[in-house]
């Protein structure tokens, strides 16, 4: 009899087990382990004169972890008050900024810095953030949801709504294999977040169309190459080039350029990279932005000072303002107005919407 | 007959065990950044033709670093770059600069250094993009696309023009293409020792680098920047320079 009870009893947890994957509650949360785990690795196409991009071993792209990833930066759960999600300032449309001089967090809360663009974001190592506090892109994650400008939750809570959530711990399963709830943490959190910037690419504007021989540039946007490159000594150079830098149009370094005139050093009202590296010579220094689709990123500059793209232009050719650290490639420049429009058309050739017609680039709520 | 034996095959494994390691030491490469027999240290002002100079930025690529022996030649590294620029921010850092290490250096007597200040040839045909972000080549800001060419080196700074504090002439010099690829020949007297660290320490005076001769330096109010390919005079001058700049100490 015993037996039969037994094997009644065995027959019924199996078969819960089949027709529902969310298995029953244990002491490190809900098993999952009735879902299946198998991931398949994502593939993402090399974009042409870009060099390779570098995935962690410990984080392989899957299509699984993408897909977590992406609900994950569409999903405003991650805020406090579920109201502002990653794309909240980093709206796809907008080349993964918004249109702010500085982001708005939840509460209407004001930040202190312009939301910078995650396009090729995957290609930069370290020092991420305007200040390059940020390593990589996985321990760069863990910071806006605890930030009080932004997200303003707390990792604890999230870990706890997310567990409950009825759709992310199959998600997490499956692009991580945990066994239960319990084993989604933040660690596995932003390691999907990470991906999914990862995939965010663009290159395929008309500058890369014409170094792949398959566009011409106009002549006025010839003019402005040249200048921005000091390709023509006929034209002046524009000493862009020296900190963006092709393909990516950023050399990830991080410079003064000249926006604000201090007598002393330490005087500068947001010392930026300086204050991560404890050097007094590194405040009032920024990390270079990349210019690809700038077009669509303004307002400009860290604080979202400048609202065009001329007066950006007006800045350099000034020179800036003096203070000791100002990178010495800004001076004066002998640009005229029919130079500034070629630099112009140059820059807006780096205009590159077409990854939006790629549906992970969207909301997948929408 | 049996112990025999034993002592036979544990004789045999020490001895191939022996035979497959090399015998090597430990050389470090200590190189530092002076304005004459002043450590460098940035934004430090410092004389200049009856002027004052500040330096704000020194970095190069490193390349072909070779130990010359009775035995040969042991190339210690391909590629390398030496960025004063982030050691250099105070005088006990400047004063300790920057070491490269290599490790299993053959055991041997070397009496020259030799190696080159830029990107070799082979190297310079390709850009940042073909390399991984651990090599230094990866760095697209030395990279300068209407030259076809890494930037070897870079030197910038400011100039005090007219005696009032004010260090508002900023200049910067570049130099990168092929042409200006200039290889330093060291004379040293290194014996490596199976597992000993030796050390050379290799002083690198600014100052000298924009000497024009008899005392008398590049006049850098005249002509604070340059990259304009048909004028590379003062590129010209600042690698020809490394020879009496760089020096063993």
């Amino acid at each position: 009899m015993r037996c039969i009870i037994l094997i009644l009893m065995v027959l019924l947890l199996s078969s819960c087990g089949d027709d529902e994957p969310i298995g029953p509650i244990t002491e490190t949360g809900i098993s999952l382990t009735g879902i299946p785990y198998s991931p398949e690795p994502f593939v993402l196409e090399a974009i042409p004169n870009f060099p390779l991009l570098e995935i962690p071993n410990d984080n392989p792209l899957t299509v699984e972890g993408v897909s977590l990833g992406r609900h994950l930066f569409f999903d405003p759960i991650l805020s406090i008050d579920s109201t502002i999600a990653c794309a909240s300032c980093h709206d796809p449309k907008l080349a993964f900024t918004d249109i702010g001089a500085f982001s708005e967090g939840v509460n209407g809360v004001i930040g202190t810095r312009s939301s910078m663009s995650l396009l090729n974001i995957g290609y930069v190592y370290s020092g991420l953030f305007w200040d390059g506090r940020s390593p990589n892109l996985e321990e760069q994650a863990i910071h806006p949801v605890e930030n009080i400008l932004e997200q303003n939750h707390n990792w604890e809570d999230l870990l706890m709504e997310l567990r409950k959530h009825s759709d992310y711990p199959e998600m997490f399963r499956k692009a991580f294999g945990i066994e239960t709830t319990a084993g989604i943490t933040q660690e596995l959190t932003t390691k999907a977040i990470a991906q999914y910037e990862r995939i965010i690419q663009s290159g395929n504007s008309k500058f890369d169309q014409v170094l792949l021989g398959t566009n011409v540039f106009t002549d006025q946007e010839l003019d402005g190459y040249d200048m921005f490159f000091d390709r023509n000594e006929l034209l002046p150079d524009a000493e862009c080039a020296h900190c963006h830098t092709a393909p990516l149009f950023s050399d990830n370094t991080f410079k003064n350029n000249g926006l604000d005139s201090v007598d002393n050093l330490a005087n500068f009202i947001d010392p930026g990279y300086g204050e991560v590296t404890g050097n007094i010579f590194d405040n009032g220094k920024f990390r270079v932005p990349t210019l690809r689709n700038i077009e669509i990123t303004a307002p400009y500059m860290h604080d979202g000072r400048f609202e065009s793209l001329e007066e950006v232009l007006d800045h350099y050719i000034s020179g800036g303002q003096p203070s000791l650290n100002k990178d010495q490639i800004l001076y004066r420049l002998n640009i005229n107005e029919d130079q500034k429009s070629s630099l112009l058309a140059f820059l807006n050739t780096l205009t590159d919407t077409s990854y939006l017609e790629n549906e992970l680039y969207l909301s997948p709520f929408d | 007959m049996k112990y025999t034996t034993i002592f036979f095959i544990i004789s045999t494994i020490f001895l191939f065990s022996s035979c497959g390691e090399d015998e090597s030491g430990n050389l470090n490469l200590n190189f530092k950044a002076t304005y004459g027999s002043d450590p460098l240290v940035m934004f430090n002002e410092f004389e200049y033709n009856n002027t004052q100079i500040r330096i704000a930025q020194s970095d190069m690529f490193i390349s072909d670093i070779t130990l010359v022996g009775t035995d040969g030649e042991v190339e210690l590294d391909e590629i390398n770059f030496i960025d004063f620029t982030n050691q250099n921010i105070d005088e006990e850092k400047a004063i300790n600069g920057i070491n490269l290490d290599y490790s299993d250096v053959p055991v041997g007597s070397y009496s020259q250094l030799r190696f080159s200040i830029g990107v070799p040839t082979s190297l310079n045909s390709q850009k940042p993009a073909d390399f991984n972000s651990e090599n230094p080549l990866s760095n697209s800001g030395h990279y300068w696309t209407a030259w076809n060419s890494f930037i070897f080196a870079k030197l910038q700074g400011n100039l005090e023009t007219e005696a009032d504090g004010a260090f508002d002439l900023g200049w910067f010099f570049h130099t990168g293409r092929n042409d200006l690829l200039r290889t330093i020949i060291l004379p040293i007297s290194v014996t490596i020792d199976k597992d000993v660290s030796e050390s050379v320490s290799i002083s690198f005076d600014h100052k000298e680098l924009f000497s024009v001769g008899n005392n008398e330096y590049f006049d850098i109010e005249e002509n604070p920047t340059n990259h304009d390919p048909t004028n590379i005079g003062p590129l010209s001058m600042i690698v020809d320079n490394y020879n009496s700049a760089i020096n063993v100490e």
